[in-house]
């Protein structure tokens, strides 16, 4: 077996130890890489302590065969050493094959190997370079320490060993160091160069990842994904070479020593991405001591609250990024908070921006409003409340609770519990006003089947349509708070259609929710009956929110709120069993068609395990979009005109929200779901996002454009951490 | 049974100890009369106790012990007094050296010697050479072992090599012979001194030939620890090792190949009768090749009841194949067959491997067989006598 043209040396000479040696030896290259040099007495209490008990047993023969390979060097006098070219990748290899104290424990046993074995006694360079490099892969500071002061006794001329020893072990020091930088950073690293950069940077980048795939203990398949997707994506000269490094691992096959659990990368990339995001919000927000609301463009409820879901999201989502219990904070997390303050700070600024965000958005009197950021609004228009925002809201809401409740707590200061009591107080009643929102902003459209719609669906679906709409029918007959409320018996008739989901906002003639929710305004509806798949994927993905795990297991409903949950989900499940049904049929824009498929997928996740033929519909559906273009759209709000002129709602996160559907898809994980072209699509979207991110606003790096393509991101990394 | 006995148990038998039903038995024997309850220690000792055989083993099972995550404990109040057989000296040094003082036998010059530890707050007194102290980070770590575990155990290698026995009764008289004193004193019915003779004694030797130096520097440790256990532990009457790289010496063979019907096929059967036997190779006495000794004057000392064993690669560790080195080799093993009982070779390379290389050659004219338990076996059969089958003899 051959590396491909143009492979750095090491990968050349890895990937002819691969081809020409039995597994285990490169597994006791990994180890036999700690030490400066190994003599065969030293190379065999390293097998027989590390390398006898499984899952990895390596035989006797494998020593010879190491010692007789071309990844070590014969130094002469039984001495040997590992090929210093390969040494920091074996090394990396160590602790990524067999986890980060495995170094340790090979220092430990160099250390006291090094002082027991009598052919090294009268050999002090040995001795010293051997009791360093074991110091300096258990202490490092230490080992750097102990460096410098022997430099100067070295320069004073009163040591026995020379610079040139200093020089070799500062080589050797050296590799540790590198190899203790994590691989992940590296494929990461070089992940990301592939995505932007030049044509010279990209091949270089496809170079060192088919480099990286050969360090043992590689995440392999997340690697080769990755290479996939590029040379599929690319027909340049680093497409090429992708492909031709991708030839290369795959002719290794089972010979590369790749780690268990994969997509171990890409999770941990995932998780470097929210702190990299946390940085970057935290940077453009948080100036002086003063928090910024929305900067970068016209402040709403909307954007206010998912650039607060912007930290708070993954805080709450990902275990190892919580923040609200102070004495667990991570390091890294507190590494990319740095700017607002230390574990107890972070919380306290998040109760605050919370209190003030749950504030701003009340009216005069106290009551809860959802406006957005509309352009050219007359005054009566700006005040017309939004699915969206109340989608956002229910999000953010119970993101605050689950949040507040915990931290809550953890304090003992009397100011802060009132605080929080404060907060939870606020975020309740956002909560209920938003659910009560939804609740009104359900829209079912009845039509007939010699309509355009109507005919254009019975073509394509034929006559089952009817009987799958005939059983949904009954269902509406349960729904009896809110809007959407229809006569059954008018769809009882012959030839009778229907279509159902959210409107933009508030519907036409929706009637009052009664409640027992104190502070609450119920506008009157203005938004045309037509159900708009956009607005319906937000709300399904905010009602779904509602009944997750998270949400009941820290109760975080009260029963008014358990009530509005209940009539929500009938709604919701009519709408899914509709879409599930009718399918893109007659959907034609590409971001509708986009919504549709998120709410198939969305649905087919709450039915759980059953099998059809509808995540296959779905999975199409998205990967066809993947392959196009998603141009930013104005989206009308049909019924605006009655107050004025026609609004439009610009969008422009389609990249992100199709990534997070295909993701979404992805984990419904049907095991015999290999479907490459998903696959592959998401590859393509995650790069694309990379490079959005990239390619970010000047003034604000690390973020995307908006901030509702910010907070998508979130939820895309967020996802495939938690996973 | 708590999970870390089995793993206790599947480690050691991994590690050659073949602990068994009976063993556990014992050590249950053992704990049912009060033994071992009073800490961790005290456990661990008594398994060393039931189970080691040799300081080897006790080292073997202490560090073990160590690693398999056995729960920690200790009884403060009145220890049993039968707790700790041998807890007296749970310091002594588990990794000192192996050899046996007073056995008489040579002491071996290279198995894994190890020096005991320096103080703990020791810096690196010897050879500082004027530089900075270095602490010492890792003290002694019970779960590291320190010890050579070969393929092939120093009692399994006893064990194989006492078989190599050629008995003879020799030297003073100090024996009963109580059948032929009863029947002399049968045929003549008057009482008499008793018969004696001479003890039995293995008169065996051994002459081991021992490859040195590249490919065989990785077996160097394991071919010592061969060496050494067949010296301790193989009872023979005498043993001599001597040291040798690649070859003995030119044995001027070279030419014959030319005379090789087929130039590219490695065998030599063709001139095999016309290699000259070598008398003037050339070996050392000493591992590092330093001392020579020539093979003439070892010639001299083989006699019908020396048995010569080769354990040498025979350039099959690194897929060499080379004609001269097989005329070498025949004419270094033609002068031993003329006068020791038997010669045979031992490969630590293994099989798989001998294919295509000087190895396999030179396993056509003499009885080669992996250094390996079954392999050892083999080769005390061929030295005892037994046909060997090779395909062309010397």
């Amino acid at each position: 077996m051959r590396a491909w043209r143009g492979s750095p040396p090491a990968a050349r000479r890895l990937v002819a130890a691969y081809g020409s040696l039995p597994p285990g030896v490169i597994d006791l290259a990994c180890h036999a890489a700690v030490p400066v040099a190994v003599d065969v007495g030293l190379l065999h209490l390293i097998r027989v302590n590390f390398l006898l008990d499984p899952p990895v047993v390596v035989p006797y023969e494998a020593e010879a065969d190491l010692l007789l390979s071309p990844l070590v060097r014969e130094l002469g006098d039984g001495l040997f050493d590992i090929d210093p070219l390969l040494r920091p990748l074996l090394l990396a290899g160590l602790s990524r094959r067999f986890g980060p104290a495995r170094p340790r424990r090979v220092a430990a046993l160099l250390e006291q190997y090094t002082m027991r074995a009598p052919a090294w006694q009268d050999r002090p360079e040995l001795r010293h370079a051997q009791r360093l490099t074991a110091v300096a892969v258990i202490d490092p500071p230490l080992a750097a320490d102990w460096l410098a002061r022997a430099e100067t006794s070295i320069a004073d001329g009163t040591a026995l060993l020379g610079k040139e020893w200093l020089v070799a072990v500062r080589r050797s020091v050296g590799d540790h160091a590198t190899a203790d930088r994590s691989p992940d950073g590296d494929v990461y690293d070089a992940f990301e160069a592939l995505v932007s950069g030049t044509v010279e940077t990209r091949t270089a980048a496809v170079h060192r990842l088919g480099e990286l795939a050969l360090v043992p203990g590689a995440d392999v398949e997340a690697i080769a994904r990755v290479l996939a997707a590029h040379a599929d994506g690319d027909d340049g000269p680093s497409g090429r070479t992708a492909r031709a490094v991708l030839d290369t691992i795959t002719g290794l096959g089972p010979a590369l020593t790749g780690v268990d659990e994969p997509s171990a990368v890409l999770e941990r990339t995932a998780r470097q991405h929210l702190l990299d995001t946390w940085r970057a919000v935290v940077a453009e927000s948080y100036v002086d001591g003063a928090w910024r609301w929305s900067p970068g463009e016209r402040r709403s409820s909307i954007s206010d609250a998912q650039q607060l879901l912007c930290l708070l999201l993954p805080a709450v989502e990902v275990p190892q990024l919580a923040l609200d219990r102070p004495d667990d904070t991570a390091t890294e997390v507190l590494e990319a908070l740095r700017g607002v303050g230390d574990s107890v700070e972070i919380p306290r600024l998040l109760v605050r921006l919370a209190a003030e965000h749950l504030r701003a958005y009340e009216s005069g009197d106290g009551m809860p409003v959802f406006t957005g950021a509309l352009e050219g609004a007359t005054d009566e228009q700006a005040a017309l409340e939004l699915t969206e925002a109340y989608a956002v809201s229910v999000r953010l809401t119970l993101a605050v609770l689950g949040f507040v409740r915990v931290y809550r707590s953890t304090v003992s200061r009397r100011d802060l519990q009132e605080q929080c009591d404060e907060v939870d107080r606020l975020a309740g009643a956002r909560l209920t006003a938003a659910m009560v929102g939804l609740l009104r902003s359900f829209a079912v459209s009845l039509f007939s089947d010699d309509s355009e719609l109507g005919s254009e669906l019975v073509r394509r679906h034929g006559p089952r349509f009817h009987d799958g709409l005939r059983s949904l029918i009954a269902n509406f007959r349960t729904m009896t708070i809110g809007s959407g409320t229809v006569d059954p018996d008018f769809l009882e008739r012959p030839g009778a259609l229907f279509d159902c989901g959210w409107s933009w906002g508030v519907v036409r003639d929706a009637p009052m929710v009664e409640t027992d929710a104190p502070m609450l305004i119920q506008q009157q509806g203005w938004a045309s009956p037509d159900p708009d798949p956009w607005s319906t994927m937000l709300a399904v993905e905010a009602i779904q929110a509602l009944y997750s795990e998270r949400t009941r297991i820290l109760g975080l409903l009260d029963e008014e709120q358990q009530r509005l949950s209940r009539a929500l989900q009938l709604r919701l499940d009519q709408t899914c069993e509709y879409w599930l049904l009718r399918g893109a049929v007659a959907v034609d824009t590409p971001g509708d068609r986009l919504a549709v498929g998120a709410v198939i997928t969305m649905a087919e996740a709450t039915r759980g395990n059953r099998v059809g033929d509808r995540p296959g519909a779905a999975a199409t559906l998205l990967t066809e979009l993947a392959e196009g273009e998603l141009p930013p759209v104005a989206y009308p709000l049909a019924g605006t005109e009655a107050l004025g002129p026609r609004l439009d709602v610009n969008r422009r996160e389609f990249a992100v929200r199709l990534l997070l559907e295909l993701d979404r898809l992805a984990r419904l994980g049907r095991p015999d779901d290999h479907d490459t072209a998903l696959v592959g699509a998401r590859d393509t979207a995650l790069a694309a996002l990379l490079m959005a991110i990239r390619a970010g606003p000047d003034d604000a790096p690390g973020r995307l454009a908006t901030w509702a393509e910010t907070f998508g991101a979130v939820e895309v990394f967020t996802g495939r951490v938690r996973r | 049974m708590p999970a870390f006995v089995h793993d206790l148990l599947t480690s050691l038998q991994r590690r050659g100890l073949a602990i068994g039903v009976d063993d556990c038995d014992t050590l249950r024997d053992a704990l049912a009369s009060g033994a071992g309850w009073a800490s961790q220690d005290s456990l661990r000792e008594l398994c060393v106790a039931l189970w080691a055989t040799s300081r080897e083993e006790a080292a073997i099972i202490r560090a073990v012990f160590a690693r398999v995550g056995a729960p920690e404990w200790e009884l403060a109040p009145e220890r049993q007094p039968a707790a700790d057989p041998v807890d007296a000296a749970p310091a002594a040094d588990p990794a000192a050296p192996a050899a046996r003082p007073g056995d008489g036998a040579p002491r071996e010059t290279d198995v894994l010697r190890l020096e005991p530890l320096p103080g703990p707050a020791a810096a690196d007194r010897s050879g500082g050479g004027g530089l900075p102290p270095l602490p010492l980070l890792t003290g002694r770590d019970p779960s590291l072992l320190l010890l050579p575990q070969y393929p092939v155990t120093e009692r399994q290698v006893g064990q194989i090599w006492r078989r190599l026995r050629r008995a003879r009764r020799e030297g003073p008289a100090t024996e009963l012979d109580a059948a032929a004193t009863l029947a002399r004193f049968a045929a003549t019915g008057l009482p008499a001194p008793p018969v004696l003779v001479p003890p039995r004694r293995n008169t065996a030797s051994l002459v081991l030939l021992l490859d040195r130096g590249g490919s065989m520097a990785p077996f160097h440790g394991y071919v010592d620890h061969v060496a050494g256990a067949i010296r301790r532990a193989g009872r023979l009457d005498a043993l001599l090792v001597a040291y040798f790289h690649d070859t003995a010496g030119d044995a001027g063979a070279a030419g014959l190949l030319d005379e090789l019907p087929d130039p590219f096929d490695p065998a030599v059967d063709a001139v095999l009768d016309r290699v000259a036997p070598l008398h003037d190779g050339r070996l050392y006495s000493d591992a590092d090749l330093s001392v020579p000794l020539p093979y003439g004057d070892l010639l001299e000392a083989l006699t019908p009841r020396t048995a010569v064993a080769v354990i040498s690669d025979a350039g099959a560790a690194r897929g060499a194949l080379d004609p001269v080195r097989t005329l070498d080799t025949v004419a270094l093993l033609k002068a031993a067959a003329r006068r020791a009982a038997a010669v045979a070779w031992l490969n630590p390379a293994p099989p798989h491997r001998w294919a295509g290389t000087t190895a396999q050659q030179i396993a056509r004219h003499v009885p080669m067989s992996p250094l390996t338990a079954a392999g050892m076996h083999r080769t005390v059969d061929v030295l005892r006598g037994h046909p060997s089958g090779v395909e062309r003899p010397l």
